[in-house]
Parts: structure tokens; C-alpha cells; sequence
């Protein structure tokens, strides 16, 4: 009978036993507290990263699509290779649209050290789309960088050189390859230079000659 | 006794923590699954472009060792082949001299296959337009064709029925036209007109700007610009493939075996069976899908689901200088071209 009577718990087990639990669970969801908040630190990291090289990939190929579009000039009555840059903005036509649009879209790259990088798009039928640009507002792609470009020139078979400014006009080309180097503006965030070499295969009209003089 | 009573509460303290933890373990897991799959997909897609990329290039490779002389030993070898070894590039599924990377496709499209929309005379586009409209548009056939000719012409005077600047400046996205040479296939969809016509095609596939003439060689044909031609129709189309799979036409008299004599005589001005060009498409995806399901009883159909690919169109001249790129498209869409397999009894 005596027996029978200690079956149960004292008080002293149970508060015993529940202090170990306590303890032990709150070392437990402690540590993998931790871990989580480090797992989600790192995958923002890593999801930013994959945004912004999404953004890179869209402009290198854009880049690598573009097309020697021509327009008449109506105050100088010719036609005239349409790629205009210098160091804070690029205009170009380029076979590629984020919407994969059917024909040609133009493109236009700003850097704004207020702002950071924004993009305007419009079809570029068959006629100098920049009045079109000014019209439409401008998306942020990258916000926090500024960006310069410069334009590779293929003077002679091996003659190369690099330039910062563009002017479809004058060259009646496209640059064999362009270079846009992204800084970060706010040194504080900690984020990366960011950098596109894209090379242009089709630099050369179909009919017009390229006016680039052999210097 | 008290022992056994102890062991009880080592289980309960056990069970809860197994719980908690398989919890959380779960929901971690979870994340990096979705991370780690983002990143996955990331990285596969680059992989997958540069393989792409380097299949253009063996692409390219292989259209000018084309043209490089045969050394004479293979002279003989050639003989037995019963097909112009040009005409592989007919759009087919290639297998090139230096293989790309597994999973890529490779296709090449000579542009003697398809219609020339900038030499094509007004007669030839009034039968394209009459077989896609009917004839009896005929009024809305001669509008087509005058604003094509204003949007073409170098000056900017209307003609009847056609349009000039003041009409495209006059809309809601305002532009100005041409005036010159077309200078994508795809320009003809911003004619006054053309859009509505021609929505439903598949542009970069039916037309070409490059070629000499507007003549179409049968055994290099895309179904697209098959269709646009005069006195072909779909089971004709189907007819035409399968006798490419095993033959070629040498000329009309080998097509007028398959098109009756009525339809004949609206293609045979169109028609050139020897004809090849320097200009080529050469596209190059990885298959996404690949189904296989009977059609017709006879025939097995491969179709290749993709949604777009690397297109880019060249001109060879000669093995011994780069290819002339004329256009880059890393996003065209191809139409799921049905590879038709036909089984031998239907052959005989």
C-alpha cells in the first residue's frame, strides 16, 4: 500500500522537471532564433543581389540586341545612324523590350546623382525617337547608383580606342562595344561597383558607311 | 518506482522539444528551398545563355566551312549524297561539325525560304494580299498596297488611297514613315493597314529584306511564308514537308507532282527549287519541352515548346572573312515547329 502511495509526483519533481524544460526550450528557440534572423539577413543580401544583376543582364542584352536604326533628319533631309551617348546617358534602338515586344524599341539610360539610374523605353518606329523620350516618365532601375559610359571605336583593323561620347550623327555607326561602369552613391550601404561590357555586332547600317575617321 | 515516473517526464520534455524543433527546422527549411531555388534558376539561365551564345558561334562556323572547297577525296562521297548539302538549312533540327552543348537546338533558315518584302513588286504583294483577304477586298487591297508604296517612296506626297506623314502624325502615337527602304520585317506592321493583315504572322519568319529576288526555293521554305504564297493551303504545306524529309525538288516538275496543275499555275512565277542565298537566320534555344503525340494516325509529331530564342541573322560571303551580323534578337519567338515523323508504311 505504502508503495502505491508514491507513485505520484512530488511537488518538487514537477517544479524541477518544468525548470529543466523551461530552460532547455528557451536555450533551444534562443540559438534558433539566431539563426533565422542571420538566414534572413543573408538571403536580402542575396535577393538584392539577383535584382540587381537582373537589371544588368536586361541592360548588357539590350545592348548586345541593338540595332543600326536610321531616321531622316527633316531639317538636314538625310538619313542618319540613330546612337547618341556621352558620359550620363545613352540613347539606342535595340531589338530587345522587357515586354518582348514584336520590332524595335529605344532605349534610354540616364544617370542622376539625386536619383540614380533610370530608364525610359518607346517603340522606335521608324523615325528619330526622341521626342517620344520626353514625354514618358522615367523608371528607377538601379537607385542608389550613379553611371558612366564610354563607347569602344574601331578606327583601323587594329586600330581601337575608347571613347566617352557618342554622337550617332557624325559616326554613322555604333560602337563595337559599350562599357557602363555603376557606382553607389551612398558609400554607407555598403554596396558594390557594378559593371557591363557589352559588345555590339551589328554596329554597321546595312547601307550607310560609317564615317569614323582613321585619326 | 520513482525512477519509472522520472522517465515520463523525460519523454514529455523529449516529445515537446522534437515538436518545436521539427517546427522551425521546416519553416528554415522552406526558405532555403525558395532562396536556394532563385539562385538555382539564376545560374542555370546564365549557363544557358552561354551555351546558346556558343552554339550561334559553331552556327556560324558551320555555314562558312560550307563554303570552303571539299577536299578532293570526299568528291566522290558527295555524289551518292542525293541532296544539296545546302539545303539542310532549311529550319530542320541541325547537327552541326562541332556539336553545341547537350540540350541545344540549332536551326538555320536561309533566306532564299523566305519572301522578300523589299524587292517584292506590286502585282506579287496584290496576290499576297488577295490569298490572305480574299479577293473580293479589292478596295481595301488598293489601299494597302498605296500606303505600302508611300511608306517605301523617298518623297512624302501621298498618293491615292495612301499616306503620308500628315496621317501617321495624326494618331495617338505619332510618327513619321519611312520614306526609304524597310529596314526590319517588322516595320510593315506600322503601314497604314498592315497591322490588322499581317498581326497574326509570324513576320521574321515569313519575309526577308536581304535576297536578290522574290523568289522562294520550295526545299528551303518556312511553313510561315509557305503560307502566305498563292495556291498553297495547309495539306499542301504538310505534302511539301513530308517529300523535303527523303527528296528535294530539282525543279517545278517535281513541285507539280504535289500541287495540282490549277494551284500551280498561281505559285510557279514564285517559285525558284535552285536557288540558295549568303543571308541566314540561325537560332539557337534550349528545348524546354519536347512532346510526342500521334497526328493523323500515321504520323508522330515532335513539337518544341519554347517561347523564344537566340536569333540572329548573318551574311556569309566567304570561309575566309567574318560573317556580316545584320540583326540580333536574344528574345525572338519561334513558332512551335512540329518536326513530322513519318513512319515508313506512309512513306511507301
Amino acid at each position: 500500500m505504502k508503495q502505491k502511495k508514491q507513485s505520484g509526483f512530488t511537488l518538487l519533481e514537477i517544479m524541477m522537471s518544468m525548470t529543466l524544460t523551461a530552460m532547455l526550450l528557451g536555450m533551444l528557440s534562443a540559438g534558433l532564433y539566431s539563426v533565422v534572423n542571420d538566414w534572413q539577413n543573408e538571403t536580402s543580401v542575396l535577393d538584392e543581389t539577383l535584382d540587381k544583376s537582373l537589371v544588368l543582364l536586361q541592360v548588357e542584352r539590350a545592348l548586345i540586341a541593338a540595332f543600326p536604326h536610321s531616321y531622316i533628319n527633316q531639317d538636314r533631309l538625310a538619313r542618319f545612324v540613330y546612337f547618341e551617348g556621352d558620359e550620363n546617358e545613352l540613347r539606342w534602338v535595340s531589338t530587345v523590350s522587357p515586354q518582348r515586344r514584336n520590332g524595335l524599341t529605344a532605349w534610354r539610360l540616364v544617370s542622376d546623382i539625386q536619383d540614380g539610374v533610370q530608364l525610359t523605353l518607346t517603340p522606335a518606329y521608324s523615325d528619330n525617337p526622341d521626342n517620344r523620350f520626353d514625354e514618358l516618365e522615367p523608371t528607377t532601375i538601379l537607385e542608389n547608383y550613379t553611371a558612366e559610359f564610354s563607347y569602344l571605336v574601331q578606327r583601323n583593323d587594329d586600330e581601337k580606342e575608347w571613347l566617352d561620347e557618342w554622337i550617332g550623327e557624325e559616326m554613322q555607326s555604333l560602337p563595337i562595344a559599350v562599357y557602363i561602369i555603376f557606382t553607389p552613391i551612398d558609400d554607407s550601404l555598403d554596396e558594390e561597383v557594378l559593371e557591363v561590357l557589352a559588345s555590339i555586332r551589328t554596329w554597321k547600317h546595312e547601307d550607310i558607311q560609317p564615317s569614323i575617321s582613321p585619326i | 518506482m520513482i525512477k519509472i515516473n522520472q522517465q515520463g517526464s523525460v519523454i514529455v520534455v523529449t516529445l515537446w522539444t522534437i515538436i518545436l524543433m521539427t517546427i522551425l527546422i521546416t519553416v528554415i527549411a522552406g526558405q532555403i528551398r525558395l532562396s536556394s531555388k532563385a539562385a538555382f534558376y539564376h545560374k542555370e539561365e546564365l549557363t544557358d545563355w552561354a551555351n546558346v551564345v556558343s552554339a550561334i558561334n559553331q552556327a556560324e562556323m558551320e555555314l562558312m566551312l560550307e563554303r570552303m572547297p571539299r577536299p578532293p577525296e570526299t568528291i566522290d562521297d558527295l555524289n551518292d549524297i542525293n541532296k544539296n548539302p545546302l539545303f539542310r538549312f532549311n529550319g530542320q533540327q541541325l547537327e552541326l561539325s562541332y556539336p553545341p552543348s547537350e540540350g541545344v537546338t540549332v536551326r538555320i533558315y536561309d533566306h532564299a525560304g523566305k519572301i522578300n518584302i523589299r524587292e517584292i513588286g506590286r502585282p506579287r504583294m496584290r496576290a499576297l494580299l488577295e490569298k490572305k483577304l480574299g479577293e473580293e477586298a479589292d478596295d481595301q487591297i488598293d489601299e494597302l498596297i498605296a500606303s505600302w508604296g508611300d511608306w517605301v517612296d523617298l518623297n512624302n506626297n501621298a498618293g491615292i488611297d495612301g499616306a503620308e506623314a500628315e496621317y501617321y502624325e495624326a494618331l495617338d502615337n505619332p510618327y513619321i514613315p519611312r520614306n526609304g527602304k524597310l529596314e526590319t520585317v517588322e516595320e510593315i506592321l506600322h503601314i497604314k493597314g498592315f497591322e490588322e493583315v499581317f498581326s497574326d504572322v509570324e513576320l521574321a519568319s515569313a519575309f526577308t529584306l536581304y535576297t536578290d529576288d522574290e523568289l522562294v526555293n520550295l526545299n528551303l521554305a518556312t511553313v510561315e511564308a509557305m503560307q502566305l504564297l498563292p495556291g498553297l493551303d495547309d495539306e499542301l504545306i504538310g505534302e511539301i514537308l513530308a517529300f523535303r524529309q527523303n527528296n528535294e525538288f530539282r525543279g517545278n516538275g517535281d513541285v507539280a507532282q504535289i500541287v495540282p496543275a490549277e494551284n500551280m499555275a498561281e505559285l510557279r512565277p514564285w517559285l525558284n527549287s535552285r536557288r540558295t542565298s549568303n543571308f541566314y537566320t540561325i537560332v539557337a534555344y534550349r528545348k524546354l519541352v519536347s512532346e510526342e503525340y500521334p497526328f493523323d494516325d500515321d504520323e508522330l509529331i515532335e513539337v518544341d515548346v519554347t517561347l523564344s530564342a537566340f536569333s540572329e541573322i548573318v551574311e556569309i560571303t566567304s570561309f575566309t572573312e567574318k560573317p556580316k551580323i545584320l540583326k540580333i534578337n536574344p528574345y525572338q519567338n519561334i513558332p512551335a515547329r512540329p518536326v513530322v515523323r513519318i513512319e515508313e508504311e506512309f512513306l511507301e
